[in-house]
């Protein structure tokens, strides 16, 4: 890469920083405002820029986080997960989606695909992105993003103390939201399968019609409660990491969901030493 | 969708960029390896000479079908049984020096298996055998040929001369042995001869005849003795009937016909005459006298039987002519009965005994003839083992005088220049050949092997699955600029070992090594 593109890539970073002028304190101002929990609002343009984003990740921490961002160096990368998000809104007729993305096998880069999913459809300045971890038994999305969450989407299902937009936090990726998985549990089919889970998927899709909800959910061969994370979503992306799953394993993995669902593969981590050069 | 050749050659490239480490690693050890093995690997020398195998010789038209010469088609295969021989071997190491007599046993033996692998024997052409012999030190290659080839000749003299020697000893102790059997069947014979004198040629025909003639003759007296019988019985049946005396009653049959006349002539009278007519009265007394005499002399013939056979002879009492006949022929008839027997039982005896005669010939000739076969068979073998004893002889001969099948040196073994086998440039080139191709080849093997998925195209043709992208690794900053680091670092080995070659290709192209 030229010096140049780091010269841009180092403008842009900066200008995104200063659409959004507040930090920190401003925090409490959103998470506090719990009256319009369910209202469906209908954001304008300026709603979005005004978003209050503390503390964004400069573009080299994102390249240190496996983050894509508008100028990424690696094109490669960014135009896969460009024709990815056209081929995804092509389901769609204008209004949002709630995608799915897991993996056949842990370490297959689920929540790889699912936050860098999530950050490209947020490159788009007219919409946002919700990112919710459903990886209770360990959340790679904490890690990456080194975010410490006090309350999660546990707490918010099992606390009716616990108001959701204390647990939709910013990720430090512009107009991309997140939704940790919260405090560490051992079953966690019940939460998915109870009312208020259902509730808040619905009020999530609902609430804005420009925001795409993204779902990062454990490896479908691992949990049971995938498969029932799958019914609130139309979308479901199954991630196949490359030389790491037999075609049987895929197959078993595609059966879970059964052909009520539209299911697509991302065939992840392939090398790819010739164009990348 | 089948994966295309050139997915293939994507992802074996991608796989070999992914195991890069290991792929120069390989490469390194492999090369280095090989390039070290060709300086290290002696330089190896092959001395060779050529036997000539001298079948043409001057004698061999005049011995064809007499003398039989050692035969040895396979040359290559006898030279090699020969020279690989312990003892051969041994000799050969003791005149080089590789075997001292201090060596232990075990040591001779490695030395000799080692002698017998650089050994190479093979036929050049129908009478052309070629010995080759391999050693790091050309000197000595050219050295152990020789010696080879002239123990080669020495032995294979020695064989063929020892092989005629042992046939023609053979050959005469089969010979001493038959010639034994001969005359003990010879003798049988003789024995057998001397023994039975009628078993002689031609004397069962006679016999046969003999007896043909005997019985012939025995049916005859046979036959005729029968007739006699017969003859005499008949003879005999006419003498019952006839009496002995006949006279008396002739007599008296006189006295009835002079009756009868006197009746007649009466009868007729008394047609003529009364009855008182003096012949009719004569004839009546004619008559009564007639009557008369007949009453006497049938008394007289009672009286003379009483009294006995012959005495009313005189009396006129006749014997019966005929009767004296028949008796003289049924004396007669039965002497020729007896006769007919008697010669009938000696013609028996005598058929008998050619009958016997016949049988102790055909005993004998069955015996004679099991003699005489023994005796031919032998005969025949033994006669055929003097021809032979006499071929062997002439081929020893030819042996000794050295003729027959020569083993001559054509080409004597000349100290090699040129070192044989892989040459360094060999090892070189394929040193850096096989690390390439070593490596690429195992990620290829593993990928083949490996059921895991790394082809995209299998999920939407074999699963039915759609593949929306293909997200490829993304890299941290840090991890492309360790790579990079890694990259250079390998080129930088590889560049090396590269240069080592060129290096010691050099040496070794100006003599240096």
């Amino acid at each position: 890469m030229s010096k140049i593109d780091d010269a841009l890539s180092k403008a842009a970073a900066e200008g995104a920083r200063s659409l959004v002028p507040s930090y920190g304190a401003d925090m409490s101002v959103s998470s506090t405002s719990s009256s319009r929990v369910l209202a469906p609002i209908q954001s304008k343009k300026g709603d979005i820029a005004l978003m209050l984003e503390p503390k964004l990740l400069t573009p080299s921490e994102l390249e240190k986080r496996r983050i894509i961002h508008p100028h990424t160096r690696n094109r490669v990368i960014i135009d896969s997960f460009r024709k990815l998000r056209t081929k995804l809104l092509r389901e769609t007729d204008g209004g949002n989606l709630t995608i799915m993305v897991t993996s056949v096998r842990p370490g297959g880069g689920g929540s790889f695909t699912a936050l860098n999913l999530a950050t490209v459809f947020s490159f788009d300045k007219a919409k946002t992105a919700l990112l919710i971890d459903c990886n209770l038994q360990s959340s790679i999305l904490m890690e990456v993003l080194r975010i410490q969450s006090e309350v999660g989407l546990i707490d918010y299902l099992e606390d009716d103390d616990v108001s959701m937009d204390e647990i939709i936090q910013p990720s430090g990726i512009q107009r991309l939201r997140w939704m940790p998985a919260g405090a560490h549990r051992e079953i966690t089919q019940e939460y998915y399968s109870s009312v208020k889970m259902r509730v808040m998927m619905k009020a999530l899709k609902e609430r804005y019609g420009d925001r795409y909800i993204i779902v990062d959910a454990p490896p479908v061969t691992e949990a049971a409660d995938t498969s029932i994370l799958a019914e609130f979503c139309d979308y479901i992306l199954l991630v196949v990491p490359y030389g790491k799953v037999t075609e049987r394993q895929i197959e078993e993995a595609a059966k879970a969901f059964g052909d009520s669902k539209k299911l697509g593969v991302v065939f992840n981590n392939s090398p790819d030493y010739l164009r990348a050069g | 969708m089948p994966i295309t050749p050139e997915q293939l050659l994507r992802v074996l490239f991608n796989e070999v960029i992914a195991h890069r480490m290991i792929a120069v690693w390989l490469f390194i050890v492999i090369s280095l390896g090989i390039l070290g093995a060709g300086l290290v690997y002696p330089k190896q020398y092959v001395a060779f000479t050529t036997i000539l195998i001298d079948e043409t010789n001057i004698i061999k038209p005049l011995t064809e079908g007499v003398a039989i010469p050692t035969d040895s088609r396979d040359y290559a295969r006898v030279a090699g049984e020969i020279i690989n021989a312990r003892k051969v071997l041994t000799k050969i190491g003791l005149e080089n020096g590789m075997i001292t007599a201090a060596d232990s046993p075990l040591q001779q033996e490695l030395t000799r298996d080692r002698l017998k692998d650089a050994i190479n024997i093979y036929k050049v052409a129908s009478n052309l055998i070629k010995i080759e012999y391999k050693d790091a030190n050309p000197e000595r290659a050219a050295k152990v040929t020789n010696s080879l080839a002239a123990q080669f000749v020495e032995e294979s003299a020695q064989a063929k001369d020892h092989e005629s020697t042992s046939a023609y000893d053979f050959i005469d102790k089969q010979v001493r042995e038959y010639h034994a059997k001969l005359v003990f069947a010879e003798q049988n014979l003789k024995q057998l001869r001397s023994k039975n004198l009628d078993a002689q040629p031609g004397s069962e025909a006679a016999i046969l005849e003999r007896i043909n003639t005997l019985q012939g003759r025995y049916e005859r007296s046979s036959l005729a003795l029968k007739e006699a019988e017969v003859r005499r019985r008949s003879i005999k049946r006419q003498l019952g009937d006839e009496s002995a005396m006949s006279a008396s009653l002739n007599r008296q049959g006189q006295y009835h016909d002079r009756i009868v006349t006197l009746q007649r002539e009466l009868d007729s009278m008394r047609l003529k005459y009364q009855d008182n007519h003096p012949d009719v009265v004569r004839a009546l007394h004619k008559i009564e006298d007639l009557k008369e005499s007949i009453l006497k002399e049938e008394q007289q013939r009672k009286q003379a039987r009483k009294s006995g056979k012959k005495s009313s002879q005189a009396k006129g009492v006749a014997i019966n002519p005929l009767y004296q006949q028949l008796r003289s022929q049924l004396a007669t008839a039965e002497t020729e009965v007896e006769t007919l027997r008697i010669r009938l039982t000696e013609t028996k005896i005598l058929l008998e005994n050619e009958r016997g005669r016949s049988i102790r010939l055909h005993e004998s000739e069955a015996a004679l003839a099991e003699f005489t076969r023994d005796y031919e068979v032998n005969q025949d073998i033994y006669h055929r083992l003097l021809t032979r004893r006499e071929l062997a002889r002439v081929s020893k001969n030819l042996n000794a005088e050295g003729q027959g099948i020569n083993f001559r040196i054509q080409e004597p073994a000349a100290v090699p220049v040129k070192p044989t086998g892989l040459r360094f440039l060999h090892y070189m080139i394929g040193g850096i050949v096989l690390g390439i191709l070593v490596p690429i080849s195992l990620i290829f093997a593993k990928i083949q092997i490996d059921p895991r998925l790394r082809f995209s195209s299998v999920i939407s043709s074999k699963l039915n699955l759609p593949v929306l992208v293909e997200v490829p690794h993304m890299p941290t900053v840090f991890e492309v600029r360790r790579a990079r680091f890694r990259f250079r670092l390998l080129m930088l080995v590889v560049v090396a070992v590269l240069y080592m070659y060129g290096y010691v290709g050099w040496m070794k192209w100006t003599g240096s090594i």
